[in-house]
């Protein structure tokens, strides 16, 4: 109808460009809902992260002006580098680097644990909540309690569980288990203190794990658990035929979140450990905290760094996700 | 549609605040550079007005502070008339980003409070006042020695090696330059021993020991007889060892001259003087002596641990003490000494000096230089730092009497501590950052037992010489 | 005997719940009885039963913080940036579910993506841009210098309410939308009539997720707020460090008195919240 109405007028060209146009704005519409959200990026958002790349290739004490727009950067606090900030922590200073890629591994091995042990805890935990037909929002609460309280304040009562008249000693001393004991203090050992900075995340991140199992749980058709129960299966095989591929969704999320999480926090480790006992808890998220906050006041190494764990765990989160939709696919 | 908005809104900013166009501006005006460093300000400072009624603030990051730095302000206010508002930011990264940014926005206070030996980077960016002329002799005569003419006047060396280091961010800054005034100092290289623990163990309590080996034999026969470890103090904190007992140690053992050229890069860690105190310090380690969990310590913990009989000895800091008797550990039991120095040692007593540790300065964009000015050459009267010390506890770096009325006894124990002749005020040692961390590292992997002596002196040599090649060679 | 095993798992259960629900209460228990305690016996018992009880510490601490004051401030600051991030990304979430727009998938990977971006260098920038807007500095007023405080926090929630609200819309049946377009009722109509009202559980969602870390932020506020009257509670609670040695009683009282408003609102929304979670995060 609209191409024989265009050809009847006097300048079809005038005419039908006004019209697609207006069409297309109308078809986009929708774009309005999203517009909101995209000024506040422009405006907060964009000019941070293209100041944090600039940065990586500056050498700057924070001093002085360093600024994109207009253009500026003073000698002596700032000065062009190239590449030599990421060079200097990835291979080229001795010193730098041996710290940095010892950081990085003890990074890798909390995000695969923190990750492990969260979901370890928390499914199971979200299964025996979804059972408890009897108290169960008591339980809820309690159990999401650390989310609202986890903070500095909750970080030091952990330290003091952790020496060696703590409770944890305490504990495994009643159970008789004096072995495990850390006679030096959980923080204090070089072999312990990493793995209790794990246990610390892991009870930080449970509570909103399980919240997460638990509303996967319950959307879960009851039904599918009775055909199988028919069947004769066990418990376990329907955890692992049917509860676990079901809840493989939640299970990226939280893949997702604990990892970020791992690689870019530097609070508890600040807090806890500072990176000892002898450098074995440092890692990534306090290296860039103490270029750019403490002493040495090296910002463009600090955002070169940053930028080098943000390509990592961008790295990582893709994988993941090309691994769920293989997964879900299949 | 936001766009006009911005502009507006800049625009009012601009056109309220004649004084700050460099954001604001269109293409030009960058930051003034600071190529020839700035000479005249402060007294050209516009109109003379009465000063009463203007409203300074000041920044610290120790929030503990605060009370005896409102103290001061009180009193300077009853004088002038004119008002000194104080604020703390804590934790240090946090107070050291707060004032990267409020450079940035041109925010920052009429007095700034600032690591002392760190004004540099700030003085070379044009952001504060120069005192150079305006600290005179009558001025530079209440500090305490090794402080204000140390650390506060750009000295010759620092200068050479700056302008040596093509990183060096200061080297517009002229050797006797001065921009800040020491108001804080502070000493660690206090040894604190239960009496009650010598006592029993080792017969006579107050004698203190002469040698780091007696010292470290006196631990092991407390350790026998009773059990209990012989040593603990702040490790968590990587700086402790370092800072409290390494470098003393180092500093008896090799003299001052040797000291500085280790550090410096043209002596090596592995002179036979330092390798005899990292062997002490291994030593401690591996006869089991440090409290269990050492290195999960901190230093009020530490302090406490010893308080409460936990160990035999404690490094302190300025304020230990202070901090002991606080948790109910009576003065009688409590025997003080400076860290006693290996056989044949250099100096067979270390002489204990203050070193300054926070400088207030006057920021180039406050409106009020000249107020700013009065106010820390009155913070920094003895009159007012022992209002200071009194509201604190904490040691001033400006001559305070040594009046157990005035500042209290703790105090003045401290006061009594001090010399003049102590090396480190000679000291031109620079540590730098990466042999600083092996450093810090390798002397908590004694206790871990990760180490030895031969694979950290080799360590730490590759580090610093790595380092200090990196400046364009070891300063001389 | 399968009257049995169902039994026997219940009463496991139960026990795991129970004890795990011990190791999530400790921490905070131990935070309470420490503000009852003095400090030494903080500093030298394990104890969660303090020997004596220690009132004053708490009634000291409340009016040194000068509490209401402060927590007028925190909640205004807290109540407009979770409004703001609420209203702009439920419109969001809205638009990328419901509607549709050139370049529309694309726009969203782009959001999620932001996710990643590391924090810690912004600042400086954040700082030069507020000046710019003249949201910083001396002589800002308190309203421009809170619109410069909530902005950026604002920005920074993105990417997380924008996946959450446009997963829970599209769990919504696309039916709703047919049947008020039908109706007449434009895209707006929609979105305000009928989606925003049906979106509680996930507005509860988002709501206590960015309440939380906005009551709680430190290093932020004490960047951006120069004038101590403009303090939230967090950052006047560093002004209880009055003394040289730690006051670990003191420490826990204030912090205790600071997390209770958080656990009052966690405990309102803690119902709706689930639900937000179930609907927003699972079905992706």
């Amino acid at each position: 109808m609209a191409q024989a109405e265009m050809r009847t007028i006097s300048s079809p060209a005038v005419r039908k460009r006004r019209k697609t146009l207006l069409q297309v704005l109308k078809d986009n519409s929708g774009f309005l809902f999203v517009l909101p959200a995209v000024i506040i990026f422009l405006v907060f958002g964009l000019y941070t992260v293209i100041y944090s790349i600039v940065l990586s290739f500056f050498r700057w004490n924070g001093f002085g002006k360093f600024s994109i727009l207009p253009f500026a950067c003073d000698p002596p606090a700032c000065q062009f580098a190239g590449l030599d900030n990421f060079a200097q922590f990835l291979y080229k200073e001795p010193t730098l680097s041996q710290f940095f890629w010892q950081a990085l591994e003890h990074n890798a091995i909390m995000a695969v644990f923190v990750t492990l042990g969260t979901i370890v805890v928390a499914l199971p935990l979200a299964i025996a909540l979804n059972r408890a037909a009897r108290g169960q929002a008591a339980y809820r609460i309690i159990i999401m309690l650390p989310m609202v309280t986890a903070g500095i304040a909750i970080y030091y009562v952990w330290t003091f569980i952790y020496q060696p008249d703590g409770l944890l000693n305490s504990v495994l001393g009643t159970l008789g288990l004096n072995l495990l004991q850390a006679k030096q203090g959980w923080l204090g050992q070089a072999d312990r203190a990493l793995f209790s900075l794990i246990i610390v995340m892991i009870w930080g991140a449970v509570p909103m794990a399980t919240i997460l199992y638990l509303a996967g749980l319950q959307t879960i058709d009851r039904e599918l658990y009775e055909a199988a129960k028919m069947d004769g299966a066990s418990a376990w095989r329907l955890l692992w035929n049917i509860t676990w591929p079901l809840l493989f969704p939640v299970t990226v999320v939280i893949v997702i979140t604990s990892i970020n999480s791992v690689l870019q926090g530097y609070e508890m480790v600040y807090l806890m450990t500072y990176g000892g006992p002898a450098a074995h808890t440092e890692v990534v998220g306090l290296q860039i905290f103490k270029y750019g906050f403490g002493d040495q006041r090296q910002l463009g190494m600090a955002s070169a760094m940053s930028w080098v764990l943000f390509a990592l765990v961008f790295v990582v989160a893709l994988l993941n996700m090309r691994i769920f939709r293989s997964q879900t696919e299949a | 549609m936001t766009t006009p908005r911005r502009a507006l809104s800049k625009l009012s900013v601009c056109a309220l605040l004649p004084l700050v166009v460099a954001a604001c501006a269109t293409p030009a005006a960058p930051a003034p550079q600071a190529t020839t460093a700035p000479q005249q300000e402060a007294t050209a400072a516009p109109a003379e007005q009465s000063s009463a009624g203007v409203e300074l603030t000041m920044w610290t990051w120790k929030v503990f502070h605060v009370p005896g730095l409102e103290a001061i302000a009180k009193n300077f206010e009853a004088e002038t008339g004119i008002k000194v508002k104080v604020s703390a930011f804590n934790p240090d990264e946090v107070y050291r980003t707060k004032i990267t940014t409020s450079a940035q926005s041109g925010d920052l206070p009429d007095v700034l409070s600032y690591w002392s030996g760190g004004q540099w980077e700030l003085a070379a960016t044009d952001q504060l006042l120069e005192l150079t002329d305006v600290v005179d002799p009558d001025w530079k005569a209440n500090f305490m020695a090794g402080t204000y003419d140390k650390v506060s006047v750009m000295p010759q060396d620092r200068y050479d090696s700056c302008q040596k280091d093509p990183k060096c961010t200061f080297k517009n800054i002229n050797v006797g330059q001065s921009f800040s005034v020491p108001y804080l100092a502070g000493q660690a290289f206090f040894v604190f021993g239960n009496k009650e623990l010598m006592k029993e163990e080792i017969g006579n309590p107050e004698k203190a020991p002469a040698t780091a080996e007696e010292w470290l034999d006196m631990m092991k026969t407390i350790k026998e007889k009773t059990q209990k470890p012989g040593l603990v103090t702040g490790v968590q904190n990587p700086d402790v060892l370092h800072y409290w007992l390494f470098n003393p140690l180092l500093m008896a053992s090799c003299g001052v001259e040797t000291y500085d050229k280790i550090y410096n890069g043209t002596d090596t860690f592995s002179n036979e003087c330092a390798v005899k105190v990292l062997n002490w310090m291994d030593d401690i380690a591996k006869n089991d002596l440090w409290t269990p969990d050492i290195l999960q310590t901190n230093i009020d913990p530490a302090d406490v641990a010893f308080s409460q009989g936990k160990a035999a000895f404690d490094i302190g800091g300025t304020y230990t003490l202070g901090f002991l008797i606080a948790q109910g550990m009576s003065p009688d039991n409590i025997l003080s000494f400076a860290i006693p120095p290996l056989e044949g040692s250099k100096y067979e007593k270390l002489e204990i000096g203050a070193s300054p540790l926070i400088d207030a300065m006057v920021t180039k964009n406050s409106k009020h230089q000249k107020e700013a000015l009065e106010f820390i050459k009155f913070l920094t009267t003895p009159e007012q730092m022992t209002v200071f010390a009194r509201a604190t506890g904490d040691l001033p770096a400006v001559k305070v009497p040594a009046d157990p009325d005035k500042v209290g006894a703790v105090m003045v124990g401290l006061l009594n501590a001090f010399s003049d002749k102590s090396p480190f005020n000679d000291s031109k040692a620079e540590i730098l950052d990466a042999p600083g961390k092996v450093l810090k590292v390798g002397l908590q992997q004694f206790i871990t037992k990760e180490t030895t002596t031969d694979e950290l002196v080799k360590k730490i040599d590759d580090a610093n010489k790595a380092a200090w090649e990196e400046r364009g060679g070891p300063k001389q | 005997m399968d009257k049995v095993r169902g039994y026997v798992s219940t009463v496991i259960s139960y026990i795991v719940l129970t004890a795990y629900a011990l190791l999530s209460l400790y921490p905070f228990l131990w935070m309470v009885s420490s503000a009852l305690k003095s400090n030494r016996e903080v500093l030298s018992s394990q104890s969660l039963i303090p020997q004596e009880l220690h009132f004053d510490v708490i009634v000291n601490t409340w009016n040194q913080l000068n509490f209401f004051k402060y927590f007028t401030n925190s909640v205004i600051i807290s109540v407009l940036a979770v409004g703001g991030i609420v209203l702009v990304y439920s419109m969001a979430g809205f638009g990328f579910a419901k509607t549709r727009f050139v370049g529309r998938n694309l726009l969203f990977i782009a959001f999620l993506g932001v996710m990643f971006v590391p924090g810690v260098t912004v600042l400086v920038p954040l700082v030069q841009l507020l000046r710019a807007l003249g949201m910083i500095g001396r002589d800002a007023t308190q309203v421009a210098t809170y619109t410069g405080l909530i902005m950026p926090i604002i920005n920074g929630a993105g990417p997380l309410s924008i996946f959450l609200f446009r997963n829970y819309f599209s769990t919504l049946p696309g039916e709703l939308h047919d049947a008020a377009r039908v109706d007449g009722s434009s895209n707006w109509g929609i979105y305000f009539r009928i989606f925003l009202p049906l979106a509680t559980p996930v507005i509860a969602t988002v709501g206590i997720l960015n309440f939380i870390g906005t009551w709680n932020a430190y290093i932020w506020p004490s960047i951006v707020l120069n004038n101590p009257d403009w303090f939230t509670l967090p950052l006047k609670l560093k002004d209880l460090d009055l003394q040289i040695v730690v006051q670990w009683n003191v420490r826990m009282a204030g912090s205790l008195i600071t997390v209770i408003p958080v656990i009052l609102v966690f405990l309102f929304l803690q119902r709706y919240y689930i639900r937000g979670l179930t609907a927003g995060a699972i079905r992706g």
